[in-house]
């Protein structure tokens, strides 16, 4: 197979080659992920590849000083795990890039590109929606923003545009009182995709009770959910066992798990309580240090 | 009988059970090393082959007519190009294209070569292949049903090399008896009968199977491939395409792995076919998902075991009945069933039993041999079984196996003596450093299994050369596929010589310049190969001591080679250099010295009567192990985590004793996914579904446990230097290990691998 190669240097350069080769373009961060595609007949190989990991703006992470996190579109999973401060206020975050394939996928993988790419498991998906992530968009008349929660639509489907491209995601500054976490089930312990991944965001009120709570689900339904049932079955709850339990139910009963090669829809119903379960306590002990 | 050359005193050794430095370690660790696609010779053409879509049917018409207009496309070839005929390890029911019938989704039916891989897989798609389906049989239970479709139609008419019993589907029958299992059942206090069921599994070497294959113009064809046995592929492709071996070179290349999977052809006779065609070298390399869904699979089994005890624990009896399902083509099935059959008493003494294996065509690919051949299998159902009995009799599991262990000059299944028998030793080792009984916490279990296996089996030969400097070289078929034999089989050599290692090289695996050895398999490279090179390295010293005699004015036997020093024995001033006598022998007098050896393991006959379709002659070099793991269970997600491992084996002398360890560390890992994850899954149109790395799951590093590997050296008197075989059996032990812990761990005792999450947590469920 044969295809173009450009190495874009700026965003405009970028903007500028995918509005030239439209629908016959391909933007490739990384590559883990549309290489593979390629390779393996997932999508049609485009004539063009835009490269756009040579761009400095994209590779940029930032954790501004009480300002939340910003995070450059190629920033990759390697620079996340390894930069200082972030795991202190994210650590659902780094939960997740720390999982992700091996530390030979995890230097090259994007977060943008595990975005962009939108396949139900994505790893860093459920810990990115949970702390409310807002993903900014360049086009061809500007930028745009949107939340994360609105931006996958299915399965490799996202609210991208041709012609468009996700420049950076932007976290807010978690708030005092909150406190979040990551958990995911795979049979292997590196190189593997997530059977069900579940990220809980809370936050508590200066009374212990639960004020804001997020829980997403990966690898349950075409594109990561929100468990907003069992999110409003704790809003102002203080935690208890059983309450943690009947919101796994929620979530539980919430999840449209398919049945594939590699677990049952059953199974992975069961699952999505056991890690919801799991991450909501772990958010809520880092929330209990966070008053 | 093998020939026994007098054992060394322990001590006395200098180089082997040394950890001496890989040979071949600096040019894999920097990617120097060669391997079949890095091959590209002048004018090469790249090969594809057209598979069967359906599981089962007639091929009513090939057309490969519309495949040969393509531009770039040189030969396109189907049965009918071929020799009629099949070629096959036991039974010879292969041919090298489907003929009549397709057996399997993904027999090869047509080939192409052509300018480049691109246009050979455009040319696969113009191929008219018509067919008629035909009903097919995926399960040996229905298989062995009288009424179920054949497989194979005629298989009375294939070629045997053994008195096959056959039947319906069933390809083979072994059967092996002893005693009067009735009457010894009804002493035993408590007879016990459990059933198991094991997966389909892959080997899953990194570099898949490929061949880069040539004819020139005299008629000789060249083989560059990656292979476990370069002497065998010879004679597969003579079988197949009737060219003599005299005109066929396999060239061994490195390899990235083979673990059985490289033994029988699986790229080679059809790019052979495909370069006698084209006149140009031919390169023909599997794809993962070919890997993944053609070659040879340990096969999948159902094994039922009978157990009968005396109250004190002591076991009196067993039956076991052992069905393998071999797929599309016998390959090593029969082998395999037969050898799994025998290996299924465990390390144990059973003054009675019957053992039944059946070996049985179905429409999935061809099952062959993959580490272990039968043992992982049988081993996985009688040791679990084994703790089953224990527990139901009340007997520690450890305390079990102890009273019952086979001893040094029992006689193995078949009536083999065995003189070194270390399975105790091993056993208490690994209890001991496991620390056995110790209080371990919730979820939490620990495990054990013990094992036996066997290293000798069949002919290898060997020749040393000494050159003119007085270095020597080793020329073996054997081939170093990451096992480390050219290490061993160098230190080997260099040991009897007298030289040390830097004085050594070894050439491996070329046919047109190295003696034949039947395979890189069956754990039997150390032990039967090593007596070869050892025979062969005795013989060239015997050359030099008589040469240096007539100079030293002594008789030969009072010389001795201590480090490249010849010196009469005693008087150390009286001496000769190494390098003189190569260099008198090439250019004054007597000629180049070259020694050479050929053995076989044979000299014991099977009863007729107690061991019936048994493809096998003598077996030796018997190997011993035990298995420790202490697992971790999630209970919510029935997740297993293995944390601790210790593993012993008995062999006889650990030639190089960091490769002994990197076999212990490597079968043990690889057990671990054959336990917990790795499964070939097929829908019910008879094709693969997880056909790629991400779905079929081998262990990563990060799944590997802590492990201790000890070693246990019980000396073999028919070995070099006292040496048993070790490549299969650390393997062998980890699957019921684990199962044994898992029940340990969490009172649920699973009957079918692999233990995946998903199957414990609905067994958990059910507690
Ligand atoms: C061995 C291996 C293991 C893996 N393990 C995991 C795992 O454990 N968990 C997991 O979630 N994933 C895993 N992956 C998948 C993959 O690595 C991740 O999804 C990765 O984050 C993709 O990022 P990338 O930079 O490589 O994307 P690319 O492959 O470069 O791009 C992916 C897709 O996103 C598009 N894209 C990329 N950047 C942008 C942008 N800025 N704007 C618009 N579109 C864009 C591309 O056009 C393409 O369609 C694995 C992959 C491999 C090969």
């Amino acid at each position: 197979m044969k295809f173009a190669y450009y190495k874009a240097e700026s965003v405009q350069e970028a903007m500028a080659m995918l509005g030239e080769f439209g629908d016959k373009g391909k933007i490739v961060a990384g590559g883990t992920d549309l290489l593979v595609g390629i390779q393996h007949g997932k999508y049609a190989a485009p004539e063009a590849l835009v490269d756009i990991s040579f761009i400095d703006e994209l590779s940029q992470l930032n954790a501004q000083n009480g300002d939340g996190l910003s995070i450059g579109a190629t920033v990759t999973h390697g620079a996340v795990c390894k930069a200082p401060n972030i795991f202190e206020k994210f650590p659902a975050l780094v939960e997740a890039c720390s999982q992700l394939g091996s530390p030979q996928v995890r230097n090259l993988a994007t977060v943008g590109g595990n975005i962009c790419n939108a396949a139900p498991s994505a790893e860093t998906a459920p810990a990115l929606v949970v702390l409310k992530a807002m993903a900014r968009i360049a086009g061809p008349s500007g930028e745009r923003q949107i939340e994360l929660n609105e931006f996958f639509l299915g399965p490799s489907r996202t609210d991208i545009k041709q012609g468009e491209m996700l420049v950076n995601l932007q976290l807010s500054e978690p708030a005092q009182g909150s406190g979040n976490a990551y958990f995911r089930l795979s049979p292997r312990n590196a190189l593997d995709i997530a059977i069900v991944n579940v990220a809980a965001y809370v936050k508590l009120n200066k009374d212990y009770a639960f004020e804001d709570v997020c829980i997403c689900m990966g690898a349950v339904a075409p594109t990561p959910l929100r468990a907003s049932i069992a999110e409003k079955a704790m809003f102002g709850e203080t935690f208890s066992e059983k309450l943690i339990r009947e919101a796994g139910q929620l979530a539980k009963t919430h999840s449209v798990p398919i049945t594939d090669v590699r677990a049952s829809a059953e199974y992975r119903k069961e699952m999505v309580a056991v890690l919801t379960e799991r991450a909501l306590t772990k958010a809520y002990e880092r929330a209990k240090l966070n008053m | 009988m093998e020939i026994v050359l007098d054992a060394v005193e322990k001590g006395a050794l200098s180089v082997v059970g040394k950890r001496v430095p890989r040979v071949d370690g600096a040019e894999k660790a920097t990617g120097q090393a060669i391997y079949v696609d890095d091959i590209s010779l002048p004018k090469m053409l790249y090969g594809k082959v057209l598979r069967s879509p359906l599981a089962h049917a007639r091929i009513k018409n090939v057309d490969v007519s519309r495949a040969l207009c393509l531009p770039g496309v040189k030969v396109a070839i189907s049965a009918q190009d071929l020799p009629d005929t099949c070629y096959g390890p036991f039974i010879f029911d292969t041919p090298v294209l489907a003929r009549g019938k397709v057996l399997y989704v993904g027999d090869a039916v047509a080939a192409v070569a052509a300018v480049d891989e691109a246009t050979a897989l455009e040319a696969l798609a113009l191929i008219d292949v018509e067919y008629e389906e035909l009903p097919p049989v995926f399960d040996t239970d229905f298989a062995m049903d009288p009424e179920a479709p054949l497989v194979h139609e005629n298989q009375e008419a294939y070629i045997k090399t053994f008195q096959a019993v056959q039947k319906g589907n069933i390809c083979s029958h072994t059967t092996f008896i002893e005693g009067d299992v009735e009457a010894a059942f009804n002493q035993s206090d408590y007879v016990y009968e459990d059933s198991f069921t094991t997966q389909m599994v892959q080997q899953t070497p990194i570099e898949t199977n490929g061949t880069v294959a040539d004819y020139d113009i005299s008629g000789r064809l060249t083989i560059w491939t990656c292979t476990q046995a370069p002497h065998l592929m010879q004679i597969r492709i003579c079988d197949g395409l009737h060219i003599p071996i005299n005109k066929i070179r396999v060239v061994g290349l490195r390899t990235g792995g083979g673990f059985g999977g490289k033994v029988e052809p699986k790229t080679q006779i059809i790019a052979a076919a495909l370069a006698q065609r084209a006149g140009k070298p031919v390169k023909l390399v599997l794809t993962r998902k070919e890997e993944f869904t053609v070659t040879s699979p340990r096969h999948s089994s159902k094994i039922t075991v009978k157990t009968g005890v005396s109250k004190e624990g002591k076991i009196l009896a067993r039956t076991v009945k052992a069905v393998f399902d071999t797929g599309a083509y016998a390959d090593d099935g029969p082998g395999i069933t037969g050898f799994g059959g025998m290996m299924s008493l465990g390390p144990y003494k059973i003054p009675s039993y019957r053992i039944d294996g059946y070996c049985v065509y179905t429409n999935k690919m061809g099952a062959g041999a993959f580490r272990g051949f039968g043992n992982p299998q049988c081993a996985f159902a009688t040791e679990s079984h084994m703790d089953m009995v224990a527990e139901r009799i009340g007997i520690d599991p450890v305390e079990f196996r102890l009273k019952n262990v086979l001893q040094n000059g029992d006689l193995s299944v078949g009536g083999i003596p065995m003189p070194s028998v270390g399975v105790k030793e091993c056993l208490e080792k690994t209890a001991k450093a496991a620390g056995w009984g110790k209080f371990l916490g919730k979820n939490r279990g620990m495990g054990v299994a013990c094992l036996q296996h066997i290293s000798g089996v069949l002919s290898s030969s060997a020749i040393v050369r000494i050159h003119g400097d007085g270095t020597a070289t080793v020329f073996t078929g054997a081939i170093d596929i990451g096992q480390g034999s050219d290490t061993t089989l160098s230190q080997i050599a260099a040991e009897e010589l007298g030289l040390p290692m830097e004085a050594m090289s070894i050439v491996a695996a070329d046919t047109a310049s190295t003696p034949y050895n039947w395979a890189v398999t069956a754990s039997r490279i150390t032990r039967t190969n090593g007596n070869a090179v050892r025979l062969a390295a005795a013989d060239a010293k015997r050359q030099i001591l008589e040469l240096a005699a007539r100079f030293l004015e002594v008789s030969s036997e009072e010389l001795e080679i201590v480090e490249g020093q010849i010196t009469v024995k005693g008087s150390p001033e009286r001496a000769m250099k190494m390098h003189d006598i190569g260099g008198i022998s090439h250019w004054a007098t007597r000629g180049p010295i070259i020694g050479s050896a050929s053995v076989m393991v044979e000299g014991h006959k099977y009863d007729p009567e107690k061991v019936i379709g048994f493809p096998f002659g003598t077996m030796a070099g018997f190997v011993f192990g035990s298995h420790i793991v202490e697992v971790e269970v999630d209970e919510a997600t029935g997740r297993v985590q293995v944390v601790n491992a210790v593993a012993a084996h008995d062999v006889g002398k650990a030639v190089n004793p960091t490769g002994v360890e990197g076999q212990i560390q490597g079968g043990l890992v690889q057990g671990l996914g054959y336990a917990l994850f790795e499964e070939i899954i097929y829908d019910e149109k008879g094709k693969v579904i997880n056909d790629t790395m991400l779905d079929y799951k081998i262990p990563t590093a990060l799944d590997a446990p802590n492990i201790t590997p000890l070693i246990v050296e019980e000396t073999d008197p028919g070995g070099p230097f006292g040496a048993k075989g070790v490549g299969e059996p650390t393997l062998v032990g980890t699957a019921p290990a684990i199962a044994n812990a898992v029940k340990k761990a969490t009172g649920v005792r699973i009957m079918d691998l692999p233990l995946n999450m998903e199957k414990l947590w609905r067994e958990m469920k059910k507690r």
